[in-house]
C-alpha cells in the first residue's frame, strides 16, 4: 500500500515538470468553456426550451457546461498515451520487473496526475464558474450522489483507457485514444446534454459507458434525474466496472504472453 | 519549375511509403473523416432542436464549418507535418540539412513531408459544399463562386501562417508543443458564427489573430447576411488580402528565426 502511495506522489510531482503544458491546458479549457457559454447563451436567450425530459433554462445549461468542463479535466486519455509509449519503447520491461501490479501501478499514476489536474485545472474553472459565471449549487444529497458517480466515472474511464492501452501489445499505432476522444465528444454529453438528442442517438449512447461519465453525474448534480434513474445509473456504472475488469484481466493474460522486449 | 519537379518526386516517395502501410493510412483517413463527421453531427443535433443560432441556420453553420475544414486541409497538407516536427529538427540539428540545400529553406522544409491524409477533408468538404448549396436558398453567381475559392485560399494562408509561427518559435523555445495547442485552441471560436461572442473577442479574432477571416467574414458575404454587426462592412471581402498579408508577416518572422538558428553541432 505504501509503495502505491509513493507512486501517486511521484506522479503528482511529475506534473510540475509539465507545468507549461498544464497552464496551456487550463487556458484551452477556459477558451472552450467560453465558446460553450456563448453558444448556449445565444441558443437560450429567447427563453427556456422544452425537451422530452423537462424544461431547460439558460442558468441550468450554464451550470451544465461549467461542471462538464471541470469533469473533463479529470477524464483524460493520457493513460493510453502513457501505455503506448511504454510498450513501444520497451520501458514496460522495467515496469514488469517491479514487484507491483501493473494495472494498480498505472492507476496510481493516473491518480497522481488527476490530483495535479484538480489543483491546477479544475479549481481555476470552479473559481471562475462560481464568481464570474454564477452556477447553481446542488442539495447536499445530490452533491454526495454526484461525487459517487464522478468517482465511478473516473474508475470506468481508467479501465476503458487501460483496455485500449493494452491493444498496443498487438497493434502499435496509437489511434485508440483518438477514437475515445471523438466518441466522447458526442455520446458522453460532454458538450450537448442527451436531452437534446434525437431518439436514435440516445439509443446508441445506452450501449456505451460514456454517458455514465458526464451526462449522468451532471444530471444528478442538477437534480434533473429521477431518483430511480439515479439508482439505475449507478448500478450500470458498477456493471461496466465489472465487465471492464474481467476484460482487462483476460487481455493482460494474453498480452503478457505475446510481449517481446527488444534490446536492453 | 524545378521546385515543382522536386515536390512531385517527394510526393511519389511519400505515397509509396503510405502504400507500404496501407491499413495504417486507411485508418488515419477514416479517423479524420469520423472526427469531422462527429463535428457536423453535433451541429445537426443542436440546430435541429433550436433551428438557428444568432440567425444562422443549420446549412449556414455547415458552410461556415466547411470553409474552415477545407482551408485547414489545404494548409495541413503542406504545413502540418513540417511545422509540428520543427522542434525536433532544431533540437537534433537536422535543420542543418535544410540550410545546405540550394533552395529556399521554407520551401524545402515544406515539400519534404506532405500530409496526404488531409486530402480526406477536401473530399468530405466538397461533399458538404454540394449539400449546402442544394439546401441553401441563396442566389449563387459566378462572382460568388470565384470569391469563395479565393477566400478558401486566403483562409488556408491564414491557417498556414499560424503553423509557420508555431514552427518558427521552435528556434527559440526548445519544447514547443504547448505553443501549437495554445494557438490552435483559438480555432474553437470559429466553429460558430463569431457574432455570438462579446465585442472584445470579435475584435481580437479580427485584428489580433485573424481567425474570423478564415470563415466568418467570407461566409457572411457569401450568404448575403444582413450586416449590422461588422466592424466595417468592407472586411467581409477581406480574406484573400488578409491571408496574403498575414502569411507574409509569418514568413518574415520565419526568416528571423532561421537567422537565429545555431546548429546543435553533433
Amino acid at each position: 500500500m505504501k509503495k502505491y502511495l509513493k507512486f501517486i506522489q511521484i506522479s503528482f510531482n511529475n506534473g510540475l515538470a509539465y507545468r507549461v503544458e498544464y497552464f496551456v491546458g487550463t487556458f484551452r479549457n477556459l477558451v472552450i468553456l467560453l465558446v460553450q457559454l456563448a453558444v448556449w447563451k445565444a441558443l437560450l436567450t429567447a427563453g427556456p426550451v422544452t425537451t422530452g425530459s423537462g424544461v431547460v433554462t439558460l442558468r441550468e445549461m450554464t451550470t451544465y457546461v461549467v461542471i462538464s468542463s471541470m469533469i473533463g479535466t479529470l477524464l483524460t486519455v493520457d493513460v493510453i498515451f502513457n501505455m503506448n509509449d511504454r510498450i513501444r519503447n520497451g520501458q514496460i520491461g522495467m515496469d514488469l520487473v517491479k514487484p507491483v501490479n501493473f494495472q494498480t501501478y498505472t492507476f496510481c499514476n493516473m491518480l497522481g496526475q488527476n490530483m495535479f489536474s484538480f489543483l491546477f485545472q479544475l479549481l481555476p474553472i470552479l473559481v471562475i464558474g462560481v464568481i464570474f459565471v454564477g452556477i447553481e449549487l446542488p442539495s447536499i444529497f445530490n452533491f454526495l450522489l454526484f461525487l459517487v458517480t464522478l468517482i465511478n466515472a473516473i474508475v470506468i474511464m481508467f479501465q476503458m483507457n487501460y483496455a485500449l492501452g493494452l491493444v498496443a501489445f498487438w497493434y502499435m499505432r496509437g489511434w485508440q485514444s483518438t477514437i475515445v476522444w471523438i466518441l466522447n465528444r458526442l455520446f458522453s454529453g460532454r458538450y450537448i446534454p442527451l436531452w437534446f438528442f434525437p431518439p436514435i442517438l440516445v439509443t446508441i449512447s445506452y450501449f456505451l459507458p460514456l454517458r455514465l461519465m458526464y451526462f449522468v453525474p451532471i444530471s444528478i448534480y442538477l437534480g434533473t434525474m429521477a431518483p430511480l434513474d439515479c439508482l439505475y445509473s449507478i448500478l450500470q456504472q458498477f456493471a461496466w466496472m465489472l465487465v471492464l475488469y474481467g476484460m482487462t484481466r483476460l487481455m493482460w493474460r494474453a498480452a503478457i504472453k505475446k510481449l517481446v522486449i527488444q534490446g536492453g | 519549375m524545378r521546385t515543382l519537379r522536386l515536390s512531385l518526386r517527394f510526393y511519389e516517395a511519400t505515397i509509396k511509403s503510405m502504400l507500404e502501410y496501407r491499413l495504417t493510412t486507411l485508418i488515419d483517413i477514416l479517423i479524420m473523416i469520423i472526427n469531422f463527421s462527429v463535428g457536423y453531427l453535433s451541429t445537426w443535433v443542436l440546430l435541429s432542436k433550436f433551428q438557428s443560432i444568432q440567425g444562422w441556420t443549420l446549412y449556414e453553420v455547415f458552410l461556415l464549418f466547411n470553409i474552415n475544414m477545407v482551408a485547414s486541409g489545404i494548409s495541413g497538407f503542406f504545413f502540418s507535418e513540417p511545422m509540428r516536427t520543427m522542434e525536433q529538427m532544431v533540437q537534433q540539428g537536422e535543420f542543418d540539412m535544410v540550410l545546405i540545400r540550394p533552395m529556399n529553406p521554407l520551401v524545402f522544409t515544406l515539400i519534404g513531408r506532405p500530409n496526404f491524409s488531409s486530402i480526406a477533408s477536401l473530399i468530405l468538404g466538397a461533399g458538404v459544399f454540394v449539400l449546402c448549396f442544394t439546401h441553401l436558398a441563396i442566389h449563387i453567381t459566378m462572382l460568388k463562386i470565384v470569391f469563395l475559392l479565393a477566400a478558401i485560399l486566403g483562409a488556408a494562408l491564414i491557417q498556414a501562417a499560424i503553423l509557420v509561427i508555431v514552427g518558427t518559435i521552435s528556434f527559440w523555445v526548445v519544447k514547443n508543443t504547448a505553443t501549437l495547442s495554445l494557438l490552435n485552441c483559438f480555432n474553437n471560436f470559429i466553429d460558430y458564427p463569431i457574432s455570438i461572442y462579446s465585442r472584445g473577442i470579435q475584435a481580437f479574432l479580427t485584428f489580433v489573430l485573424p481567425f474570423a477571416f478564415v470563415n466568418f467574414y467570407p461566409a457572411h458575404y457569401f450568404l448575403d447576411k444582413a450586416g449590422g454587426d461588422l466592424f466595417f462592412p468592407v472586411i467581409q471581402y477581406g480574406t484573400p488580402v488578409v491571408g496574403i498579408v498575414f502569411f507574409l508577416l509569418a514568413y518574415q518572422f520565419w526568416k528571423v528565426g532561421v537567422n537565429k538558428y545555431e546548429s546543435t553541432g553533433s
